[in-house]
């Protein structure tokens, strides 16, 4: 009877093991599936090129087009605007989303073509006011649909 | 005397729907109305002639509050008036699309959406725009529903909305109407009596149900002869 017993616990731990392991296993490919997922998301919304100069500070970043009305419209508040970010220690950016560098001349401190950007920065809007961390990851974008809508947003 | 008309139009479902009747005009354009309901918005959703977002400026008094280019097109944020209501406009190649909400009282928890909630949603949609008619769909486990579509055109023996059948039988009645060429019809009074605008005729084919203003004394131009002529012709095919 005892010899019985015995087997039987035996025959338990065995399966309680195998469960854990099982368990564990499982864990390990979720673990798994969740880094191949990482890496598939991650490259497209990293821009090392427009990463802030530290970890506490950010890169604002204005992205345009020269087709766009309201790019014009925000333009010239934004040069006023990134006096006071770059007073702040954040860098800012000013992003031309067509290829076109009409803003250098006319006073933008730092132009980044969106073409030579190392990830396709997929923005389906402009003016988009865009928030880049020290590690380049793009953290916020919001569409800026007037001077006052940029305003507000650069002193959040 | 009329002609015999059929209008085809593409609606914002993606489903054919072709109207034939004979009336002396008929309006070339589709308006089409609907719900929109996502995971944060509950919207009115209307498709129309591109044009259609002037003539709200100017008769609904819209004023810009913000606009962006979205995808390329132009995509307007506008209050009303009273700040009562919001409309966001995108006007497409070939049609607008309009997207309208109330604006909840200034000391309301709820606040009217932002332009970043408005695109934050048509990111949802794969917005196709041809001839024919603008296509909202989707995409697959965004939550967004389309229902409640109702397209609409005018004739002169008066304006009609139409419904898909299976969205309106509500609309119908239990009592047989009279038999016409595309189905039956009955006459309706809604909500009471209110010196003639509720007063309706409903045309029920297989596909479709289809509302009739009785404009007759209300409209000048609008004739007992142009009516029964209209009812006795339609046919409405919602695919």
């Amino acid at each position: 009877m005892t010899g019985v017993l015995l087997s039987l616990l035996v025959t338990a731990w065995v399966a309680i093991a195998l469960l854990a392991f099982g368990y564990a296993g499982l864990l390990g490919q979720i673990r798994q599936i969740k880094d191949q997922h990482v890496r598939s998301v991650t490259p497209q919304n990293t821009f090392p090129e427009l990463a802030a100069p530290s970890a506490t500070s950010r890169t604002i970043a204005l992205a345009l087009t020269t087709s766009c009305g309201t790019c014009e419209t925000v333009f010239e508040p934004w040069l006023e605007l990134e006096k006071q970010l770059v007073a702040d220690g954040h860098r800012t950016a000013l992003i031309s989303m067509d290829g076109v560098d009409v803003w250098s001349e006319r006073g933008a401190k730092e132009v980044v073509q969106a073409g030579e950007l190392t990830s396709a920065l997929l923005i389906s809007f402009q003016p988009a006011l865009l928030v880049f961390d020290a590690a380049g990851d793009l953290i916020s974008a919001d569409p800026v649909g007037s001077a006052d809508a940029l305003s507000i947003l650069c002193r959040q | 005397m009329g002609v015999e008309r059929t209008h085809v139009g593409l609606a914002p479902d993606g489903r054919w729907v072709s109207v034939t009747c004979v009336s002396e005009t008929m309006q070339e354009d589709w308006q089409w109305g609907f719900r929109l309901t996502s995971r944060t918005m509950a919207v009115g959703v209307t498709v129309a002639r591109a044009d259609f977002l002037d003539f709200l400026i100017e008769d609904g008094g819209l004023r810009q509050v913000q606009q962006v280019t979205y995808r390329g097109q132009s995509l307007t944020l506008y209050y009303d008036r009273a700040d009562e209501n919001w409309v966001a406009g995108l006007r497409s190649t070939h049609h607008s699309l309009t997207i309208a909400g109330t604006i909840p009282p200034k000391d309301s928890e709820t606040k009217a959406p932002t332009l970043k909630a408005i695109v934050a949603l048509l990111d949802q949609l794969v917005v196709k725009d041809v001839p024919q008619g603008l296509t909202l769909d989707p995409h697959p486990g965004s939550g967004i529903t389309m229902w409640a579509i109702t397209g609409q055109k005018v004739t002169d023996a008066g304006p009609i909305t139409l419904y898909r059948r299976a969205e309106a039988t509500g609309l119908l009645s239990t009592e047989p109407g009279l038999a016409v060429q595309g189905g039956e019809v009955w006459k309706k009074t809604l909500g009471g009596e209110d010196g003639g605008l509720g007063r309706k005729y409903v045309h029920a084919g297989e596909t479709a149900v289809c509302m009739i203003d009785d404009d007759l004394g209300v409209l000048p131009w609008v004739t007992k002869a142009g009516q029964e002529q209209l009812l006795t012709t339609l046919k409405v095919s919602w695919g």
